[in-house]
């Protein structure tokens, strides 16, 4: 029987929580994140994705769903293309703490909009719970997110917050997923 | 795993080092970019640039389309030196072998024979590093999904999460 592969990643600039999201769903859905990543201190940080996060979760015997995060710091740019290459979404974690933390965002945001015109996604403002944190429209706004989009408010560390963004993000996909089969 | 990776890189960052040293009195930064004009790893001289130069600080990614735009509006075929006079400055890049791109930001016209030669000396290390780099890349990361996804498939895994976890 076929293994069927759904691949999700998780991309955003250092620091907007992505690693945060990872192990914040893993502590309330059954994803496997043991399997081998590899972190070092860069920039005074404790530590950072230099490869990527991945967590795999086994829905049925022939369904598995895959989570990457993306390293977000520039000097691995050219990865970004290599590990999203055939993913079916990706979720878009900014931190939205700050208008400079947004904007820090938008090179990243534009790399996947030209790279993935057509891939589901939806952008998470992440830090949603810092009393200086910017509102969804200003987001919208900054980033360029077409209209179609959705932009979510998340707290990385709430698992209520994750997954419901982690749905949403699914459920985008499986709307794209029935209009494509439409199209055919 | 990607200790591979990294050490690449920083090979990569030294020999960009390596090449301002040759001539640090001429060269103002040197970039080494994937064959998609990705910056993979820069190097400032600090010598000749500003600490707050804005145009250092970010790295540019604008080569692919440079060279595609030179390519489908002049008639000279593929595209593997270009040579640019700025205001504060000037841009020499090369092609490496369509593995990457290498490119300086020198001071006069006077060294930009001198700058050539010192490039093309680097461009075989450079080549070498640039495919270990992606081979390296590609061997930790590819999935191969061959398996069409349904709407069911989504489905089936939005009931699963909403079974493990009260949302």
């Amino acid at each position: 029987m076929p293994i069927k592969t759904i691949k999700i990643v998780i991309a955003g600039p250092y620091g907007a929580g992505k690693t945060t999201f990872v192990k914040t769903l893993s502590e309330v859905l059954p994803i496997e994140t043991d399997v081998p990543i590899m972190k070092s201190s860069i920039d005074g940080k404790k530590s950072t994705t230099v490869a990527f996060d991945y967590g795999r979760m086994k829905v049925r015997e022939d369904l598995v769903v895959h989570l990457f995060g993306i390293p977000g710091q520039e000097r691995f740019s050219f990865m970004w293309k290599i590990i999203a290459r055939g993913m079916h979404g990706y979720l878009f974690i900014v931190d939205s703490s700050s208008e400079e933390r947004v904007k820090e965002a938008l090179g990243m945001y534009n790399f996947f909009r030209e790279n993935f015109p057509s891939t589901p996604h939806v952008v998470a403002a992440n830090k949603q719970d810092v009393p200086t944190a910017v509102d969804i429209p200003t987001i919208k706004s900054i980033l360029k997110v077409p209209y179609e989009v959705k932009v979510m408010p998340l707290i990385a560390t709430n698992r209520r917050s994750a997954l419901f963004v982690l749905v949403t993000l699914l459920e985008e996909i499986r709307s794209y997923l029935i209009e494509m089969s439409r199209l055919r | 795993m990607n200790s591979d990776i990294q050490r690449i890189i920083n090979e990569v960052r030294s020999s960009a080092e390596e090449i301002i040293s040759e001539s640090p009195d001429q060269i103002r930064a040197v970039y080494i970019m994937d064959r998609e004009g990705t910056v993979i790893t820069y190097v400032t001289n600090t010598i000749l640039i500003n600490a707050g130069n804005t145009f250092f600080a970010a790295p540019p990614r604008f080569i692919s389309s440079l060279k595609g735009g030179l390519v489908s509006t002049l008639p000279i075929g593929d595209v593997n030196y270009i040579l640019m006079q700025g205001v504060d400055g000037i841009i020499q890049l090369m092609n490496i072998r369509d593995a990457g791109y290498i490119m300086v930001i020198i001071n006069s016209e006077a060294s930009i024979g001198l700058i050539r030669i010192i490039l093309e000396k680097y461009t075989d290390r450079l080549y070498d590093l640039l495919r270990k780099l992606l081979s390296v890349s590609e061997e930790e990361v590819i999935e191969v999904i061959n398996v069409e996804i349904t709407p069911k498939d989504i489905e089936d895994v939005i009931n699963f999460i909403k079974s493990k976890a009260v949302m």
